[in-house]
């Protein structure tokens, strides 16, 4: 997280760097390792897994196979041997869980960016209070915070009982289990990776800009899209994808919450690597193939980035 | 300030202060940064508040722009009560302090912007815009963004952008003071040029005197939230009408004497250190023994040879400083002559002089010379305190 909000603050001083040269690379050893044993090892292992055979008493067998991929993208029927016809089953998946990434994104933007804007514009002593707030549920587990929405949200939970007994509904509302209840799961466990990015920017906007836009004739909503939106962008590109990206690979709140027929890309991924029925060169190959789609996300995110930063075109 | 209060129905000013006071409200501590001001700017006019930092200047500029709230008085544009409307109500736009330029969007698409807002139709949008960028000397600029422009382009653009709508009044928050020096000089002709071009009025903050003195139709002089005094330059430099005004514009010798004759238009006074017998002009009420403040600008306090001559003081130089144009001499009154106790003591009271130089090696005095000490005619004024 940190990088990506990094990118849009200034960059240090690049002559401090120089000065320590020679002691340089010691002091970066942990990071090195911390990144090499955390990323690249578990990266390439699952790379290279992906390529492996499966063995049916779970793992595999180290015998080269495109047999995942092949399986991914094509239906050759039953046994095998029918001529190939695109396999439908897992992009309508990838699919889903894009859609779901996509609103949990944008409902996260609709409440995140106002809560923003509220917290970096209280008086400066009392933001870190308003922050603070905001990062309490994270003091708890996301496996707990979200069994506990599942109770909330169950047909017999203290939503439906609440609504039934105040007479505002005949018959509990059915929640859990739908997309509906995907989206509470994925917003609620997202929502602050949302707010402290765009606070960030918010908190660095120079609201003399806003002024001069009221003296130049804006009304506040004009002000607020011509204005302060695209001068706070890149906080706000950053929070979307540090809540679009985990949505699309969750679990948690798809699993708990969704139900089986609200499958997503997570789900998926975890099936393979549970128990004695996985396939862990197919989960593996899964997990390659939302890296990569990440990764042209991210890549085309940069892209525009420079295109900004260069300017005057 | 009475003739601000009488013109208050005169629909012809471009802008009327009335009895505007603002505070800041705070739990515990308030702040008064406007104390019941009232006076009018005229049509057309260069205006300069011109004050200390934190008298109040900003907080009356943005309160006529509508960004500050005022809390108790009113303040009128051509007549019209426009206390209550927002910014984006006022026919009046602000060059920010900071300038404040949209950093997303062009030189063009800044200048431009204001008038987008006023849905103006594009063919003049483009004209007009166009003009502006002429009129600043920035249309090879068009396509650039702010933080591709140096200091002073920002500036001009800032200026541009203000000015593009046509507001009826303009407002620049100390606009030149991030501007090096040579820019800033530049600048106050540039301004003043534009002002007399546009035709529009502008009110100038600066904390800047040679900034006011040398761009202003008219001056206000504020402190502490009050208006001390508002005249032209030459007015506000050679009447200051109290000590505030005396001593924040230019070099000020305030005297102190005492009254001993009254005339038709004028007083006689006696100095209280030296005790020479002066004659001021004044039409202020006076009473025989009145304690008053008189003020002296240096350049008009004549330095001489010692001499015997009753009606010159005597003093010894203490200080020479040359200043390249003058030179300046710091002389310590003596004591009456009348007494026959010149003995070269001196009374304590500095007064500062200043000669302008002729190319031909400096004074001719020296630290430690005996000399005389000669007032202008006409050149004493009276101080309200
Ligand atoms: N937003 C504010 N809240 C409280 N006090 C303020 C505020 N703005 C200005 N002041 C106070 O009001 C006084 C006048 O300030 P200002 O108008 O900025 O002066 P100037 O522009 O002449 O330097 C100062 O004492 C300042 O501290
Ligand atoms: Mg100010």
């Amino acid at each position: 997280m940190a990088g990506i909000i990094n990118q849009t603050s200034k960059t240090t001083d690049g002559a401090q760097t120089s000065i320590v040269d020679g002691k340089q690379h010691i002091l970066l050893l942990p990071a090195w390792l911390i990144i090499g044993v955390l990323l690249v090892i578990p990266v390439i292992l699952m790379l290279v897994y992906s390529f492996l055979t499966q063995d049916f008493r779970g793992g595999v067998i180290w015998e080269f196979s495109l047999e995942a991929y092949d399986q991914f993208f094509f239906d050759r029927g039953l046994f095998g041997d029918e001529p190939p016809s695109i396999e439908w089953t897992y992009i309508g998946i990838f699919w889903r869980s894009f859609l779901q990434a996509l609103f949990a994104m944008i409902f996260c933007f609709l409440i995140g960016f106002p809560t923003a804007y509220f917290i970096a514009t209280r008086a400066p002593q009392s933001r870190s209070f308003w922050l603070f707030l905001v990062t309490i549920p994270y003091w708890v587990n996301l496996l707990i915070r979200t069994v506990s929405m599942k109770f909330l949200i169950r047909d017999n939970g203290p939503i439906n009982t609440w609504l039934l007994s105040g007479g505002i509904i005949d018959e509990p509302i059915s929640m859990i289990n739908t997309n509906f209840a995907i989206q509470i799961g994925l917003f609620y466990s997202y929502l602050p990776f949302m707010v402290l990015p765009i606070y960030a920017s918010i908190e660095r906007y120079n609201f003399a800009l806003s002024e001069a836009a009221a003296d130049l004739y804006s009304s506040r909503w004009v002000t607020l899209f011509k204005i302060v939106i695209p001068s706070v962008k890149p906080g706000i590109i950053a929070g979307c994808i540090l809540v679009f990206i985990p949505s699309l690979g969750a679990f948690l709140a798809p699993d708990l919450l969704g139900g089986a027929k609200n499958f997503m890309i997570g789900s998926l991924v975890e099936e393979q690597f549970k128990g004695q029925a996985g396939d862990w060169p197919f989960g593996a190959a899964v997990s390659m193939i939302l890296l990569s789609i990440i990764m042209v996300i991210l890549l085309f995110y940069a892209r525009a980035q420079i295109r900004q930063n260069d300017g005057g075109h | 300030m009475d003739k601000a209060k009488t013109a208050n129905n005169n629909k012809t000013h471009a802008i009327d202060i009335l009895s505007v006071t603002k505070i800041y409200p705070h739990r515990t501590h308030p702040v008064t940064a406007l104390n019941d001001i009232s006076f009018a700017i005229e049509d057309n006019e260069f205006f300069t508040l011109l004050g200390p930092s934190g008298c109040g200047k900003t907080t009356l500029l943005r309160m006529i722009g509508g960004f500050e709230g005022i809390t108790k008085g009113q303040i009128q544009l051509y007549g019209e009560d426009i206390s209550t409307l927002q910014p984006n109500q006022r026919p009046i736009n602000t060059v920010f302090q900071q300038y404040a330029l949209f950093p997303h969007l062009t030189v063009f698409e800044n200048v431009a912007f204001g008038l987008k807002r006023l849905g103006r139709d594009r063919a003049f949008i483009q004209k007009q815009t166009e003009a502006m960028l002429e009129l600043i000397r920035m249309a090879d600029f068009a396509h650039r963004k702010p933080n591709q422009l140096s200091g002073g382009q920002q500036q001009r653009v800032a200026l541009a952008r203000a000015l593009a709508p046509q507001p009826k009044v303009l407002l620049l928050d100390e606009p030149l003071s991030a501007l090096d020096l040579k820019l800033r000089q530049a600048m106050r002709e540039e301004l003043k040029d534009i002002q007399k071009k546009t035709g529009i009025t502008f009110i100038f903050v600066t904390h800047d005197q040679e900034e006011a003195l040398t761009m202003s139709d008219r001056i206000a002089v504020m402190s502490n939230g009050e208006v001390q005094q508002i005249g032209t330059a030459t007015d506000i430099y050679d009447h200051p009408i109290n000590h505030f005004v005396a001593t924040f514009i230019g070099e000020a010798n305030i005297l102190s004497a005492s009254v001993t004759k009254i005339n038709k238009n004028s007083i006689m006074a006696t100095l209280a250190a030296g005790g020479g017998s002066v004659e001021v002009a004044t039409d202020l009420a006076m009473t025989k023994g009145q304690k008053i403040s008189l003020m002296i600008r240096p350049e008009r306090v004549k330095i001489g040879k010692a001499s015997r001559a009753k009606s010159a003081l005597s003093g010894v130089v203490q200080s020479i400083s040359y200043l390249g144009t003058d030179t300046q001499l710091h002389v310590s009154l003596n004591a009456r002559q009348e007494t026959e106790l010149n003995t070269g003591q001196s009374n304590g009271e500095i007064i500062i002089a200043r000669q302008q130089n002729h190319g031909d090696g400096g004074s001719p005095f020296h630290k430690g010379d005996a000399v005389s000490v000669t007032i202008a005619e006409n050149a004493l004024r009276i101080l309200q305190d």
